[in-house]
């Protein structure tokens, strides 16, 4: 597939990244009347008690993201100053900083010396109390609601000013403006403990704004798959308790439809049955509702097929690929054929690898029952030596091996005539390790002929796809190969032998079902999938591009941890 | 405070997102299908589809295996809500937890509704006086809600008893939908006893879907869900 086409997008998108947030006073966005502290929290006045021209305003080193839906700092009186003239706030990047924040246009403010708040004005609004020497006073924007709040020392005053915005281009920066000589104040950026419960009422908020998304009146228009529609908002009360019943049960049925699919994709067939069977049940029981779901249920249609791809799914996620492509060659031929056969290269390359560490099993297993033998021989021998016979156990020993040796007939006539071989005292020690020794050849010739089945299999699918140059037919083919070079690919472990593990057959057995679904017509993904991650898309985009309400549409929180 | 749904769309120049830089952002959600098929495990449980859910945890090999009882004994009181038994409803819910009605008194007057609107279907206007009187005349008098839901219900004697296609306030009280509604409402009472969320997440996703769909159009252009003709 070529690279996606560069999106032609009017302004750029911006990147889904953490943003910085603000940490300090900025060093070169001030005025230098103003001098910062060390650790860049301290602001102090040092020129004359300026006049209304004359004040002096710093930011933040980083703008405020809106993406975190609530933003607060707080800030520390440390020194009134002559007058007190203090102004606390946000303003945006080219605001002149020889204002208080909230004089100027695109700067907000609340004001030590007459408690008022300004936005763009001269005279400001009445909103709090007075602040000065030891107080402190935080500041926080609300961007879900585009509103912003101040505190004092640590009890909430209330919400101030409306439609603020922090989107790209329109970035906003902690603020603060000084006007009188030895005026100094200290910013808390969440370096220390806030002195108001920010965390409650961030709680608080979210939960409210996830109200308010949830209540939003909405309907599921088309009767399957289109687009949805939202009501008007003004839904008119007495009205809305009929639209609401009708909203739920369209809503319930939607889902539901959602859901079968959703059961059929995956091939959970006994589910799919049950489910469409208790929703039929259930809507005859409750009439009303009945029309709405028994007339579009559309999933789980075709039961045969669903469990065919339920048995093809298990034969790979169990490693029997002679059984996968058995039964895809039998149901579904078209996606043996699908993207010049790649399917079935993939399908035969799984079936190269399930050899391989079948072999490589089947040699472990041996050398694990070899050592096991060669310590037990060694130990009879030192028994008999000693002349210590141990009957019993020597039979456990015995009818261990026979359940699990294919090879008895070869053992027993060599050991012929050594029924009890420690009876006859140390004459029999000899061929007690003669056998011992003899199994392990016979079961490691059995091994080299895994081993030896295969290669061959291996060389006969590099001979039919030498020629194909497609990148991942050779990775592929290569990735598998390496599996030859452990000796317990399966329990190796990393990057190389991935291929072995449990979680490749998943991958190999969900790609194999989507290429199924996608050769009869069917998307790839379950529509619930679909769904799911287009809403996610929409929540990130929202919050990428300032809309405040998107953070606390959390939806790991919300759908995903219990 | 405004609505979330009303608030102003940004007075700038609309995004526009193509369909691979779409499919890009789709294809970048952190979800797998472990999560979805614990969402599907949810609705599961709490719609009360008992069979379906066994069959669901034994094929996707979900655990812990949820309280497949529990299912069982909110799915026995809503489908005696569904057939009109109230009272055997009602004594189901009190004998798994009495607490449940004792601190819901709306759910209880709903109830007690529901009850009046069988006495009603059936035709057994004595009775239904009689209920009416005792049960739900001195709840009425507590609460002007309560009144107000209580004159709606009485307005339905003066219906035929079988005359139940009409349309408006009343006749929809005999709908089964409203039966399916006391039993949505007593469903969720019960779930919350249980401490487990009211509403199956999926309908709050498609909610959330909804709004986001909604907001995001405002501000830009991107390609809109398409579930396809089947789904």
């Amino acid at each position: 597939m070529p690279p996606p086409a560069p999106p032609p997008s009017t302004l750029p998108l911006p990147r889904e990244q953490t943003m910085p947030l603000p940490t300090r006073w900025s060093d070169a966005d001030r005025l230098p009347q103003l001098t910062v502290s060390a650790d860049g929290r301290d602001l102090t006045f040092h020129g004359p008690t300026g006049t209304v021209d004359e004040a002096a305003a710093a930011r933040a080193n980083h703008p405020i993201p809106p993406a975190c839906g609530i933003y607060y700092y707080e800030v520390e009186i440390l020194n009134r100053g002559r007058q007190g003239h203090i102004s606390i706030g946000f303003s945006a990047k080219n605001v002149k900083l020889t204002r208080l924040p909230g004089w100027e246009g695109l700067s907000w403010g609340y004001h030590g010396d007459d408690g008022r708040t300004f936005a763009d004005q001269r005279t400001g609004t009445q909103y709090g109390p007075t602040f000065t020497t030891g107080d402190r006073v935080g500041c926080g924007i609300d961007f879900a609601q585009g509103r912003a709040f101040f505190t004092k020392n640590g009890r909430f005053i209330d919400y101030v000013f409306q439609d603020l915005e922090g989107g790209p281009g329109r970035e906003l920066y902690p603020s603060v403006g000084l006007r009188s000589t030895e005026e100094s104040i200290r910013a808390n950026f969440g370096q220390e403990p806030f002195q108001f419960d920010i965390v409650s009422h961030v709680q608080q908020q979210r939960n409210a704004t996830w109200a308010r998304i949830q209540a939003t009146p909405f309907k599921w228009d088309t009767p399957l798959g289109g687009t949805f529609t939202v009501e008007a908002v003004d839904t008119k009360p007495k009205v809305a308790e009929a639209a609401e019943n009708e909203e739920s049960a369209n809503l319930s049925a939607r889902v539901n439809d959602l859901i079968l699919g959703y059961l059929t994709h995956h091939g959970y067939a006994g589910t799919a049955r049950a489910f469409k069977a208790q929703t039929q049940a259930k809507a005859a029981a409750a009439s009303a509702a009945a029309a709405a779901i028994t007339g579009t249920s559309s999933g789980g249609d075709n039961d045969t097929d669903t469990q065919a791809r339920q048995r093809i799914y298990h034969a790979v996620l169990a490693g029997d690929m002679d059984h996968a492509l058995d039964e895809t060659r039998a149901h579904y031929p078209a996606v043996l054929d699908r993207e010049r056969g790649l399917m079935y290269f993939k399908l035969r390359c799984r079936k190269f690898g399930e050899m391989i560490i079948e072999a490589a099993e089947v040699r472990r297993r041996q050398q694990q029952a070899q050592a096991r033998e060669q310590l037990a021989a060694q130990r009879r021998m030192d028994e008999v030596a000693q002349g210590v016979l141990l009957e019993e156990e020597e039979e456990d020993d015995y009818q261990e091996e026979d359940s699990m040796d294919v090879d008895d007939d070869a053992m027993h006539t060599s050991t012929n005539g050594h029924a009890h071989p420690h009876s006859n005292g140390a004459a029999t020690t000899g061929a007690v390790l003669d056998t011992a020794m003899l199994k392990g050849k016979m079961k490691a010739t059995d091994s080299e002929m895994e081993m030896q089945r295969a290669l061959e299999y291996g060389r006969a699918l590099n001979v039919e796809y030498a020629s194909d140059m497609r990148p991942e037919v050779q990775e592929l083919f290569r990735r598998t190969s390496v599996l030859w070079a452990f000796d317990s690919p399966r329990e190796q472990g990393g990057a190389l032998t991935e291929y072995a593990s449990q979680a490749a057959r998943a991958e190999l057995a969900n790609e194999l079902n989507q290429a199924i679904l996608e050769s009869q017509g069917k998307p790839a993904q379950p529509a619930l999938e679909r769904l799911y991650r287009h809403t996610e898309a929409c929540i990130m985009t929202l919050g990428a591009i300032g809309v405040g309400a998107a953070a606390f549409a959390d939806m790991h929180r919300e759908f995903l941890e219990n | 405070m405004p609505p979330a749904a009303t608030q102003a769309p940004a007075p700038q120049q609309k995004l526009v997102i193509s369909q691979a830089e779409w499919d890009r952002r789709m294809a970048a959600a952190p979800v797998t299908k472990t999560d979805l098929n614990r969402l599907i495990m949810d609705y599961l449980v709490i719609e009360g589809y008992k069979t379906a859910a066994e069959e669901f945890s034994r094929e996707a090999e979900i655990s812990p295996a949820p309280d497949f009882e529990s299912i069982q004994s909110r799915m026995n009181i809503r489908e005696a809500l569904q057939r009109g038994d109230v009272q055997e409803a009602i004594e189901r819910v009190n004998d798994l937890n009495p607490e449940i009605l004792d601190t819901n008194p709306t759910l209880y007057f709903h109830l007690q509704q529901q009850r009046l609107i069988e006495f009603i279907r059936a035709g057994r206007i004595a009775d239904a006086l009689q209920f009416a009187q005792t049960e739900l005349a001195p709840r009425g008098e507590e609460n002007p809600e309560f009144l107000s839901e209580l004159e709606k219900t009485m307005a339905l004697l003066a219906f035929e008893p079988a005359a139940t296609s009409g349309t408006g306030g009343a006749a929809e009280l005999l709908a089964p939908a409203q039966r399916s509604r006391t039993a949505g409402e007593l469903n969720a009472a019960i779930l919350e006893s249980f401490s487990q969320g009211r509403e199956a997440k999926l309908i709050g996703l498609v909610r959330l879907l909804g709004w986001g769909e909604m907001m995001l159009s405002q501000r830009a252009d991107f390609p809109k869900l398409d579930l396809g003709p089947r789904f």
